[in-house]
């Protein structure tokens, strides 16, 4: 086959329409719409400052992960994106960049943190790249999210701590719950052989007491952080929660705690020796939030196919940032207990594939809404 | 012959436990309850007494001691006592530790601390079910 055989190029489909077909200025414009698609469709969010950090550019990613328009945040400095300090180291390190081009973050990258227009904050991985426009230095951050990874590592973290918490479980077991049961042991003899003498009787109940409720302290711990494998048969929730209700009745520290229980559910699949502990607990955060006074509603339904506990107390209510803690272990606002009875309670529900949600209406009060499985 | 009663029969009893205060505040409860009380503080010194030709009512174990890790310790007095009542006295009592112990033959899983009030009557009720119920 010899050249002039050769049949002429046939542009390839998707090529771009030739310089020479279109006026510039639709091609500029059809050229500016395709980036600024881009910018626009990017699910990290992309933002452009100046030399002195004013915000020139905000893409709609950008929006969503810090809660401002684009108008709000046009010509403002971008440290009203940051927390402290970051916020106050910024303008050093912009300035310091642009004097001798020692680069912190500028083609390289870390982990800051955000600062939404809510107030609240949050991880995020920064990018920033360098740009020359017009004669003028400029700036290109982009902003990847990492609340859902920070999340998750948070999250192994607690399951690590949870199982060396666990295997601590059977060694505390025996090392404190032997000692105590001997000194008990002791301390009940000795105290039967002073029988006669009226205010050393008096301290060696106190004595006997506080061994009880350093067992009682054991034995939460323990149940937190080995929760015993599931038993589950079918289960008359109802009756489990009148017999609950019931015991509480017969502390005297709670005498004053009335307890409505209503509603009906079928019978659900669970361990019901675990469920107890469950509704005791709430049972007794409540009466506590009262001050051991006032009136408990427990009202039982199915929703959803899925078997409901409500348990509401008329005490103050959970403040929004104590809220968010009550299900920590260990935490606790109250000067004694073990900050278990939620964490503890919590667990038993999600092993059997249940949820626990707390809620508090503007006015006081708190609800616990426990939701299981019918079926186990 | 008339059965005797449960509260007046007087025990021979044999308490295991490797923690002093336990060993000492048993005894002294039931020997003050007019029983006969001999103790021992580890697997092997209680197989010993066992092998020496002692022969208590009831038994009182302890799950774990530095020589005992399972319920083998408890198999053992089972197979060697078969007449007597075994109490497990357990630290950690969970339901499967329970259940095993009962399937051994153990007469009642006592969780520690437990009230010693009541130790006299768990150890009378132990042995009378023993006699009645033979070596099952």
């Amino acid at each position: 086959m010899s050249a002039s055989d050769r049949v002429p190029d046939t542009p390839p489909a998707h090529a771009t329409p030739s310089l020479s077909s279109a006026p510039i200025e639709e091609q500029l414009r059809a050229a500016e719409a395709r980036w600024r698609a881009v910018i626009n469709s990017a699910v990290d969010g992309i933002i452009v400052i100046d030399a002195y950090g004013r915000i020139e550019a905000f893409n709609p990613a950008a929006e969503g992960l810090f809660g401002y328009t684009e108008g709000e945040v046009l010509g403002l400095n971008v440290t009203i994106l940051m927390p402290s300090p970051y916020r106050e180291e910024h303008d050093t390190y912009l300035s310091r960049y642009l004097e001798t081009g020692r680069a912190r973050i500028i083609g390289i990258g870390r982990e800051v943190v955000g600062l939404r227009k809510d107030g609240t904050t949050f991880p995020v991985h920064l990018s920033v790249g360098e740009i020359t426009v017009g004669g003028e230095r400029k700036f290109t951050g982009i902003l990847h999210d990492l609340s859902a990874r920070v999340r998750m590592e948070e999250q192994l973290r607690e399951q690590a701590s949870l199982v060396r918490l666990g295997e601590m479980a059977a060694v505390i077991a025996h090392e404190v719950k032997n000692p105590l049961a001997g000194i008990r042991g002791a301390i009940q003899v000795m105290g039967g052989q002073l029988a006669g003498r009226g205010a050393d009787a008096g301290i060696i109940n106190e004595i006997i007491a506080r061994i009880d409720s350093l067992d009682q302290m054991v034995k939460e711990l323990l149940l937190f952080a080995r929760p015993p494998k599931l038993r589950l048969a079918p289960t008359d929730v109802a009756s489990l929660v009148a017999a609950t209700a019931d015991l509480l009745a017969h502390d005297p520290a709670l005498s004053n705690v009335e307890v409505t229980v209503s509603g009906s559910v079928p019978p659900i699949t669970a361990d019901a020796e675990l469920l107890k502990v469950v509704v005791q607990n709430l049972l007794l955060n409540g009466a506590h939030a009262m001050q051991g006074r006032g009136c408990i509603r427990v009202e039982m339904g199915l929703a959803d196919g899925a078997c409901r506990i409500a348990v509401s107390d008329e005490g103050p209510g959970i403040p929004p940032d104590v809220l968010q803690k009550v299900f920590t272990p260990f935490f606790t606002t109250k000067s004694r207990g073990s900050g278990l009875g939620l964490p503890t309670a919590r667990r038993l529900v999600e092993a059997h594939g249940g949820t626990v949600t707390i809620t508090c209406p503007p006015a006081h009060g708190t609800t616990v809404v426990v939701q299981l499985p019918v079926g186990g | 012959m008339t059965a005797s009663q449960p509260e007046d029969r007087r025990l021979g009893v044999l308490v295991v436990d490797d923690e002093r205060l336990i060993r000492w505040s048993v005894s002294a409860t039931l020997r003050a309850a007019g029983h006969t009380v001999a103790e021992a503080d580890c697997a092997a010194s209680a197989l010993s007494a066992v092998g020496g030709g002692a022969t208590p009512d009831v038994v009182l174990l302890d799950f774990r001691m530095p020589d005992s890790a399972d319920l083998g310790l408890l198999a053992r007095i089972r197979t060697l006592l078969p007449k007597s009542a075994v109490i497990l006295m357990t630290a950690f009592g969970t339901p499967d530790v329970v259940e095993a112990a009962l399937g051994l033959g153990a007469a009642q899983v006592l969780n520690k601390p437990f009230d010693l009030a009541t130790l006299e009557s768990v150890v009378l009720a132990a042995d009378a079910h023993a006699r009645a119920f033979g070596g099952a």
